[in-house]
């Protein structure tokens, strides 16, 4: 009779990932150094985000950006044009960014001398939800026209994050959208989640998100 | 299709601990994972199947121990399951003991390889 064991291993599967993603958290609180990670669907307005986050925050703190895409760099171009340093990360076909993704990326960035490293992940609600980056908060960013069923089809990714911005708020009333059902829905995965609604393109309600972010900033400096 | 990365992390664990103990093959590997993960257990499969040829894991049979949604009471601590689908969509999730709505997730995220079977 051959002989069969059973070996208990008990390890996540993301183990490695995660350890790698604790390493790069240490080295940025050494350095006082904030990140940010900032998922959505490709659509929902990452890019606007960024430029809207760069452009409140810019002339308080030294800012730099970790583009990921799959396969193109129109995004790194737009942001670089804002005079911030990007490091374009293209996957090649990956629907996410893992840490050692981001551990390569941060060296390139001169990541030491900055304050804010926004990371803005590949457009998808699956995979990116699964991946610890390092970063010390994740962002999720919606929009109206993607609908307030969401939440219903991408539980993890909005039970994982610290803040959720809804963007195009100025295409409301729409009737495929109710920001008190998105709002339930969101807040009964994940209580502690702070919620801003806002339009990047007319300007209403950036200024509550970037206020917010300049506070976790501070607190990670002070 | 989001499960690829993850099966080779699997396959990556099972063999690491598979050489550890000496083992000749690797008949099965099991796993916890959490209903908010929204695994596709066939496509774990094909492509563990696909990455995993010609290794000691070939053929290896992967089985998957779903973990259920379980919330626990803030107030109370009693632990009570609840639907994926429901739990999103209410209007406000109340303990069935106490009828607070103040809890935590005890269960429902793992991801995690729990044990192997080696010959």
């Amino acid at each position: 009779m051959k002989d069969i064991h059973l070996i208990d291993i008990r390890q996540a599967i993301l183990s490695d990932n995660d350890n790698e993603a604790d390493k790069i958290r240490a080295g940025l609180k050494e350095h006082k150094t904030f990140m940010l990670n900032l998922m959505a669907s490709p659509g929902a307005g990452k890019t606007s985000l960024v430029m809207a986050i760069i452009k409140a925050l810019s002339p308080c703190f030294k800012i730099g950006v970790i583009e990921g895409d799959i396969d193109s760099i129109v995004d790194a171009e737009k942001v670089s044009e804002q005079g911030v340093p990007v490091v374009q990360l293209r996957t090649g076909g990956a629907c996410h960014l893992d840490a050692p993704m981001i551990a390569a990326s941060l060296e390139k960035l001169n990541w030491k001398e900055l304050d804010l490293v926004i990371i803005e992940n590949i457009g998808n609600l699956v995979c990116p939800a699964e991946f610890d980056t390092g970063a010390n908060v994740r962002v999720m960013m919606t929009s109206v026209p993607e609908g307030d069923d969401k939440v219903l089809k991408y539980p993890l990714m909005f039970s994982v994050c610290e803040a959720l911005v809804i963007n195009k708020i100025d295409y409301l009333p729409d009737p495929g959208f109710d920001i008190e059902t998105l709002k339930k829905r969101v807040r009964n995965l994940n209580k502690a989640i702070e919620m801003f609604p806002l339009s990047c393109r007319k300007g209403e309600g950036v200024q509550v998100f970037t206020d917010w972010l300049a506070v976790q900033i501070e607190e990670v400096k002070a | 299709m989001h499960e690829l990365p993850f099966t080779k992390n699997i396959l990556s664990i099972a063999l690491k601990f598979a050489e550890k103990n000496k083992a000749k093959k690797v008949k099965a590997i099991y796993l916890r994972i959490g209903v908010l993960r929204d695994m596709q257990e066939d496509w774990l499969r094909r492509y563990f199947a696909y990455i995993s040829k010609d290794t000691i894991a070939e053929e290896a049979r992967l089985y998957v121990m779903p973990e259920p949604l379980i919330l626990v009471c803030n107030n109370c601590g009693e632990q009570f399951g609840i639907d994926l689908q429901e739990f999103v969509d209410a209007d406000e999730i109340a303990c069935p003991a106490c009828k607070q709505s103040d809890y935590y997730m005890e269960s429902g995220t793992e991801f995690i390889i729990q044990s192997i079977e080696i010959e």
